[in-house]
Parts: structure tokens; sequence; C-alpha cells
């Protein structure tokens, strides 16, 4: 397994459920990792048979889940098999850059638009590189910023307006910039080194321009600084465990909830050393949360759910007029406001995201959902057709982008489900299984995966797949309303498998989001992807240590608050925790 | 290879013929010593039948070239076309490229170890040049990327510490950052010394800051800094050690590519997108910008890229899984016919005594060693050119099922470019150079 994490965000894909890699594996269920003997071929994989139970990959026979109700576990020391994210430096994504320098300059527009894909990227940073195009982006950055703060110095300090600022403006330039730019204070060799720096810039345009040559280099020099561009996590000297000092926090904590670097409060609370405090931690924790929506959550939602990805999907035939680039966009911003809604605004809670029977939407996206009286392109509460919508899994945003471009596709769909919302991994496929029959006139989705699941081969990995896509047949390839496909009426009706106790027949997507919504499965699920995604970490530890087992109790308990979720994970001793 | 697409490769400034002016540049500056040797590896992904694949030969040196490799046809002199190699460690999975030019596994931490032949190659011939190597790819969906954050792109190519090398995307933006000149740029350091100083100052700055701090680290992060490292040194020789001719555009006048959106391209693969990432590629090499050069024109993710050139409404992996072998080699047969057009635009550009091909060698080869999904132990790689004379061509030479690695033809490709080395890849299955090879 490459570092796929459990974030996987799927494109309308019909691979066959049973194609692809499954993420969070790790080595206890894909023993082909390990290399084949020299010069032989790899097996076909037996036919799967059954799901592997959620939450008990690589759990000890002896594990037993929480009771109900009882109290959640201590973070640390309940394990000796809890494996802490280890010492390591984080490169900023591509909207942590962007947040940072808007910071550092005020308004600078995303600067990352002009950065290559091999320099964007998703997550929390861990495995971003400093390669060619990265390194090459980013200095390019830096001049450009660099030239705007040379051109505009008193966006630095007013004292580097004089012809020729002294010493100690230099000196104090540098502290104070730098000290915003590496999120945390310059020590005095550093200080030194970056006034060397202005001088040296200075020198090599002798009179008037030697000011803004200065600033220039010494500006950029701090923006290509591995300092500025990679996040510190390494903690205390020495090996072994550790944890992160009181700027590392104040880092780790505003990247994960603000998406950008430390304000003005929380580098106070990590300069007077009050962050190493627990009590500090939660208290500054409850103040980003609160502050702004808090962009860093509202990105791990983006990411979850594949929602910017709605953006750049595009539709042909006749979807393509209902499913223009306008509207894709407003169906980003509508389920961002949905969802900043729900959490904010309302209970917080996941099992409300699933099923709430409003939306937010405007003039445009009204006459997408065939609702009535709602004018202008603001976006507003409004209450959708109960019988139609419920929740973020019946929103267009999230039904276009699992669909081709003419058809809609069930087994995206199925899939998103099973893996995305109850986290429950699907098995190997078997080599060589065929295709899901090609389309034919008069014959709907659910004829054609009749057809392909009465392969055994096809059944195995199908009969966990269509149950939970089927339903949403309701929704056509633009992710609107439908009651019939062709000339034939639309069939939604499904199965949800694979809980504890929420299992059962459902009769259309709006049922089975309200079923989904009350598994206690979907709000573990959350959980467990929050946890990967603010650890930065490949996968989650399953047999309760680093605090998870708490974590999901919590999740089953609270209906998956979303507000209490991220203050338990930014809050816990892992999260700031070192190996 | 006709004259549209050459002048799109190479549009040069006005009045200028198309290829022969630079070309003479290069040789002037080149004069008295031998041509430099050059590396360009293309992938595919998905997996290719053995069935497509196999050519019918009476000798090794007398053979009909399959139909999927038919575009070769003009160059048949050129090729050497080997099978069948094992890479155990890839195993044909979508999205499980990474063994493919490492020829090696996973470490403990569950990363690939490095490097991929074309990094391992680039570090030795290609320290000096703008860029070391440079790497392409086709966009496919935001979700093939999401599913691989830190490499979102699919590719090949892995630095020594087994990091990724992120495959650009864009044409444009790829053209943007090789062929730019800073020295254009406008501000408080127009000036090209100023400008160079300050950029020098700079990376000095950069430089001594990152390793300052590779004191503190262990090992996988220290890596991380390394690559910093590297890429730091690159943009210093382009920036500040590189003569100002080259870099105020010793190439010429060269048309940047459309432009495209990741809705454009997002599940399809659009021929004139194609073929401006191989006009990029051949550019950077005529140019001097780079001498290794990796394309991945299909990712093993691209399971739903449609190719709407081929009215294709299906995909590779719907074909694949459907056993639609005509499908399959149709599909092939692009892929060649793309590989074989880059071989001609290399052909067409005179150095030395020949043509830049004769300096040249190019990898072609498909992630998967065997059907889709399957299969590591029937790699077909074919070899473009003789790297100046080095490997006798115009043969077709099967090895047993078996007997040597995927890791066995890029020790030989190592060494041929000019980077000795005993054994490239996995040490315990490998066995070195391949037999046969040599002239």
């Amino acid at each position: 397994m490459t570092t796929r994490c459990s974030i996987l965000v799927l494109a309308a894909s019909s691979l066959c459920a049973c194609s692809g890699q499954i993420d969070g594996e790790n080595d206890s269920v894909d023993p082909t990792n390990a290399p084949a003997p020299r010069g032989a071929d790899r097996k076909p994989a037996a036919a799967p048979t059954a799901l592997i139970p959620p939450d008990r990959e690589g759990a000890p026979a002896n594990t037993t889940p929480a009771p109900s109700g009882s109290a959640p576990q201590p973070v640390l020391g309940t394990s000796p098999a809890c494996v802490l994210s280890p010492r390591r430096l984080v490169r900023l994504s591509a909207s942590q850059y962007d947040n940072t320098v808007a910071a550092l300059f005020g308004k600078t527009g995303r600067l990352s638009d002009g950065f290559s894909t091999a320099t964007k990227s998703l997550g929390m940073g861990a495995g971003l590189g400093l390669g060619q195009a990265a390194t090459a982006d980013f200095f390019e950055a830096a001049r450009t910023l660099a030239r705007k703060a040379s051109a505009e110095p008193a966006l630095l300090d007013p004292c580097l307006t004089t012809a020729a600022p002294d010493a100690a403006c230099v000196r104090k330039v540098v502290t104070t910039f730098g000290t915003r730019a590496f999120r945390r204070p310059l020590a005095e060799e550093e200080i030194v080194r970056f006034s060397a720096v202005y001088k040296k810039g200075v020198a090599a345009a002798p009179g008037a321009p030697g000011v803004a040559a200065g600033i220039e280099v010494v500006v950029r020099a701090l923006l290509v600084s591995p300092h500025f561009l990679l996040r510190s996590e390494l903690g205390g000297v020495g090996t072994g465990p550790t944890t992160l000092t009181p700027h590392e926090r104040a880092s780790a904590l505003s990247y994960a909830l603000a998406d950008g670097p430390p304000d003005d409060l929380l580098m106070q609370s990590a300069d007077s050393g009050a962050l190493s405090r627990k009590d500090e931690v939660i208290s500054q924790t409850r103040r980003l949360l609160g502050q702004s929506g808090a962009p860093g959550v509202m990105r791990f939602f983006d990411e979850y759910l594949g929602t910017q990805a709605a953006a750049g999907v595009s539709k042909e035939g006749s979807y393509a007029a209902q499913f223009s680039p306008e509207v894709a966009t407003a169906l980003v911003s509508e389920t961002r406001a949905f969802l900043r809604d729900v959490i904010w605004q309302g209970d917080g809670r996941w099992s409300t995201a699933l099923s709430a029977d409003y939306s937010f939407i405007d003039d445009r996206l009204a006459k997408y959902y065939g609702v009535m009286n709602v004018v202008g392109p603001m976006l507003r509460k409004t209450t959708l057709p109960t019988n139609q919508r419920a929740g973020l899994l019946t929103q267009g945003s999230v039904m276009a982008r699992l669909a081709r471009k003419v058809e809609t596709d069930p087994v995206a769909r199925g899939k998103f489900v099973r893996e995305l919302i109850l986290c429950q991994k699907l098995p190997e496929p078997p080599a060589n299984v065929p295709p899901i029959p090609a389309p034919l006139p008069n014959v709907t989705q659910r004829q054609r995966l009749e057809r392909h699941r009465a392969d055994p081969a096809c059944s195995a990995c199908h009969r966990l797949i269509d149950p939970l896509g089927l339903p949403f047949e309701a929704y056509d390839a633009a992710g609107r309303f439908r009651s019939t496909e062709g000339n034939k009426p639309v069939v939604t009706t499904g199965e949800l498998t694979g809980t504890a106790s929420s299992d059962g027949p459902v009769v259309d997507a709006v049922d089975l989001s309200r079923k989904l919504a009350n598994a206690p499965e979907t709000a573990q699920c959350l959980a467990k992807a929050a946890f990967v995604y603010l650890n930065a970490r490949d996968d989650m530890p399953m047999d309760g240590s680093c605090g998870t087992a708490g974590l999901l109790e919590k999740a089953r308990l609270t209906g998956g608050d979303v507000r209490a979720l991220f203050l338990d994970l930014v809050t816990a001793d892992t999260f700031f925790s070192r190996q | 290879m006709n004259r549209r697409d050459l002048m799109r490769g190479m549009a040069w400034g006005a009045g200028g013929s198309l290829v022969a002016p630079m070309a003479q540049r290069l040789f002037a500056e080149a004069a008295g010593t031998a041509p430099p040797k050059r590396l360009v590896i293309v992938v595919c992904g998905g997996g290719m039948y053995e069935k497509n694949y196999t050519c019918t030969a009476r000798s090794e040196t007398d053979f009909d070239l399959s139909p999927i490799f038919s575009p070769f046809e003009p160059y048949k002199r050129d090729l050497l076309i080997l099978s069948k190699f094992a890479n155990p460690f890839g195993k044909g999975l979508h999205g499980d490229e990474g063994a493919t030019l490492t020829a090696q596994g996973r470490g403990a931490d569950k990363n690939w170890i490095g490097p991929s032949v074309d990094r391992f190659v680039a570090k030795r011939i290609g320290a000096s040049d703008p860029f070391s190597s440079i790497n392409l790819g086709l966009w496919e969906s935001e979700g093939v990327a999401a599913s691989n954050k830190a490499d979102p792109v699919p590719n090949c190519s892995k630095e020594e510490s087994g990091a990724p090398n992120p495959a650009e995307a864009f044409s444009d933006q790829a053209f943007s950052r090789i062929f730019s000149d800073p020295s254009g740029a406008g501000g408080p350091a127009a000036n090209t010394d100023l400008f160079r100083t300050l950029d020098s100052s700079v990376i000095d700055f950069a430089l001594d800051d990152v390793r300052r701090l590779q004191g503190r680290l262990a090992a996988p992060e220290k890596a991380r800094l390394d690559q910093y490292l590297s890429s730091l040194r690159e943009l210093e020789g382009r920036l500040v050690t590189a003569p100002p001719a080259t870099m105020t555009g010793g190439c010429g006048k060269l048309v940047a590519p459309k432009k495209y959106s990741k809705r454009d391209l997002n599940d399809v693969v659009l021929e004139e997108n194609v073929d401006d990432h191989i006009s990029v590629l051949f550019n950077a090499l005529v140019c001097g910008r780079t001498k290794v050069a990796t394309l991945m024109l299909h990712g093993n993710d691209s399971a739903h890229n449609l190719y709407k050139v081929l009215d294709d409404v299906e995909g590779y992996h719907k074909h694949s899984h459907a056993g639609r072998a005509d499908w399959i080699a149709k599909i092939n047969t692009y892929w060649s016919q793309k590989v074989a057009k880059l071989w001609g635009m290399l052909r067409s550009v005179p150095e030395g005594n020949g043509s830049m091909a004769d300096n040249t060698l190019l990898v072609y080869m498909n992630c998967g060693g065997g059907d889709h999904h399957e299969g590591s132990s029937r790699h077909a790689i074919v070899l473009l050119g003789s790297a100046g004379g080095y490997f006798k061509t115009g043969r077709y030479l099967t090895y047993p099922k078996g007997a040597f690695v995927t890791g066995d033809v890029f020790t030989s490709v190592a060494n041929a470019v000019g980077v000795p080395v005993d054994k490239f890849g996995d040490q315990a299955l490998g066995h070195g150079a391949l037999p046969n090879l040599r002239t």
C-alpha cells in the first residue's frame, strides 16, 4: 500500500467494486505486501466472502469494546501498543501556504493557484515533499511576495520607509517578521544571520534601490527557509518519546483547526509556555473552534466528502445544460454552507448532517432541486422536499460527483457509503472479474447490476455495494431527482447491512440516509476519518490504544458531535506526542 | 512525423528554420566532445496482454512486429524488444506504480524503497543540467489525486529516499517552469546581475538553513531535507550558475502549450494534451534543459480515462475486465504511436554525425507485467536507440520467463547511458546487466 489515507475520495467510479486497493490496509490484511517469490506471478485473490468486521482489524482476541455509557479511556498508557506519530517535519499544504502568507502580507490572492499539480496537495501535509516543482513554486512565490514587501515596506515596519534604515530597524523587522513567519521566536544567531542577508542585498544595489533589494532578499530568505515551509513536530532534543514544544503545539493546533498559522493569542500562549498545560490547550481549542467557522474543520469535510472535486465535475449530453459550471460551483457552496450550519449553528451532530430536511440554496439551485419561492443569488436555508432529499448524501454535490458523464453510477455511490460513511473494507477483487454489462436501451442500471451479480465472482463484492448504491438511483447523472429511467419507473429499494443494530431494507435514499444517521457506525467512521486526517496518519489504531477506544465510544454516544470530536482529537495527548 | 507536429513541438523565432539553427548551436557548443547521452522513459499502466505484445520471430533479427508495436515499423532498426521479466514488487493493481521503476519493494515504514531508475541516472548524469530530470504525467481526476495526496498525478518516479518525485500534469505549467526566463522579470531586481546576486544570496541562505536543520534530524526527516537540498541546488544551477546566454533562451522562442483546466481533463485523454506533453518533453531535451525525462501516459489508476480519439466509451479498465483484447490492443497501439512519434521527433534533430536519437535511449514499458490486475513475471520492455552504440539494436529477444527481473534491464539501461552500476533495484533478486544486449 502506498500512503493512501482513509479519506479516500472516489471519483465517479464503477471500477468493479472489486478493483483498487482498499484504504487502511495493514500488513495483517495485506499479505501481498510482501514480495512474491522470485519469478512467481501473483495469484488471483481468493473470492471474497465477507466484510472484514469494522473496528476489529488487528484487534487482540480479548479486546472488548467499551460498554455503552462507560467513561472514555485515558489517552496514553492504556496499551503498550499505542504507536505514536514520529517526530517529523510537515510541509505546508497549498491552502495552508496561502493562508500563511495572507497572515503575513494581507491580501495576496491564492498564490497556490499558480502552483503546479506536483505542489498542490491535500491532507495535513505528511509525506508532502520539496521536490523540483514544489521548490520552484515556493521560490517564485517568495519572489512575488518579497517584491510586494519591498514596494510597500511599511507592510513590514514603518522604520523601513526611511532612506537608510539603521541596524536597529533591520533587527526589529527580522525579529518580528521572522517570528511570525517561523511561528516561533528566532534564535539570536538567526537574527544575526538574517540581518546580514539584508545587508548583502543592500550592498548588491548601491544607492536608493539598496533598501528595496535588502528587503526583498531578507523576505525571500525567510520564505524559502525550511523553518517557514515545514512545520516542526520534532519536540524536545534527544531521541525517544517526546512532546511538542509550546510553539509547535500552537502551529499544530492552528493548522488543524484554522488551516493557517497561529494568531497572536495562540502565539502569546506559546510564548508564555501556557500551551504546555492541558487546560490552556482546551481553552485555545474552544476559542479556535468558535472562530470564523474553523476553516480547518471545514477543510477536513471538503476532503472527506470530496466536495471541492464536485466543482470540477462536468456532464455531457442532455445533462450538460442542467449541470453547468455555475451549478457545480453553487452545489459546492451549498454543501459547505449546510455543514457550517449544522456544525456551528445547529446541534453539531454528524447524524443531523446525514439526515437533515433542509439545505442552503439560491435561485439557481432552487430550479435544480425543484423548489419554489427562492429568489436571488444568496444561499438561503430552505426545506427540501422530504420525500426526495435528506442530508448530505442526497445533495447534488455528492450525487453528481458519484456519477458518470451521462449515467448514474450506483457502484460508486454504494462504495462511497460502504467505505467512506461506514468505514468498512471491501474484500480484495478477484482477478479479471467481468465488467458490468454495457448500457442497453430499456435496461435499467438496476437490471444491469442484477445481471452482473448473477456471476458469483462479482456477487461477492456487489452484494455489499449495490444495495447501498441503488437507493440513490432516484438521482440522475447530474444529481437531479428523477422518478423514471428512460421510460421505466425508477426502483429505489435497497438494504443496509453490516451494522450492529440498524440493518434492514430501505425504500429509498431518504430512508437509507435516516438509517445511516441513526447507525453508530457512521459516527464512529467520522471519528476515524478525522483522527487519520488530523494526525496525518495512514490509519487509526484499531486496538483501542492511543485513546481511540474512548473516541469511538464518545462518537457513538453523541451521534458524532463534530465540535466535541475535534476538541477531543486535538486535546488528546497523542496529538502532541511523538516518538 | 509531419511538419505540423514539428512546428508544434518547436516553433522557433521569426524567420528561423525549424531545427537546424538550434542544433547547430548545440553542436558548436559541444564541439570536440561526444554528444551527451539521454534517457527517456515512457510508462503506461493497466497491464498488457502477452498475446498482444508477442512478435512473430524467425530469429532475433528477423521478426514481424506485433500489431501493438507496429507504429515502430519505421524505426525497427532502433528497436530492442525484450521480454519476459519479473518484478514481484509490482503487483499490477491500480495505484501500484511505485515498484515499476524502482524494481524494489517497500521498507518497514511501508514506503517504497528508492530510487527509481530515472532519478538514479539523473543524479549522476544530470547534476549540472538546469533540471536533473523532468517528470510528466496526465491529469486524471480529483478522485485519483485525493487518494494520492502527496503524489497526486500517477507516475513512477521516486527519489533515493523513496519519497515521491511528483509528476507535473499540466503541460503549460511544466512548460512555464522548464523554459521560464527569470532574467526577464521586472521589479527592483530587474537588472540581471542584481537579479542573479539576490537569487544567489537567497539560495545560499536556504542551503545553509537546511544544513543547519539537518543536524537535528533522524534519517527519515533528513531525507526530506535532502530532497530540498537537491532541488535548491538544481534551482541554483538554473538561476545563478548557468551562463546568461542560456538563461535568455538558448533555445529560441517556443510556443506555450494550451492551458487546460482539471475539468477539461477529468477522466478523458485528449489527443492534443498528450501531444503537448510530448512536445514539452522533446523540447526539454533539445534545448538542453535536461537529459532525463519520464512520462506516464496512462496510470494504473486510469480506470475511466476514455480515449475519445479512439471513440472509446468504456476505458481501459472495463475493456480489460471484459477480456476485450481488441480494445486493449487498440489502446496499446495508440500509446505506441505516441512513443513512435516522440522517437521520430528525436530522429529528426541532427546531432553529431547522426541525430539526437542516436544518443538517446528510450524505455517504453507498462507497470503491469501481464494481464490487467495480475501478472508480474511477463514484463515486456521496449528499448529504442542504441545509446551511442552501446546496444546492438534491431532485435527481438525473449528471455526465459522469470529468469531475469526488470531491475536487470535497468542495470543495462543505466550502464548504457553512462552510469556504471553492477545491479540496480532489489539486490537479492537482481542478476546484473542482461546478457546479449551489447554491441
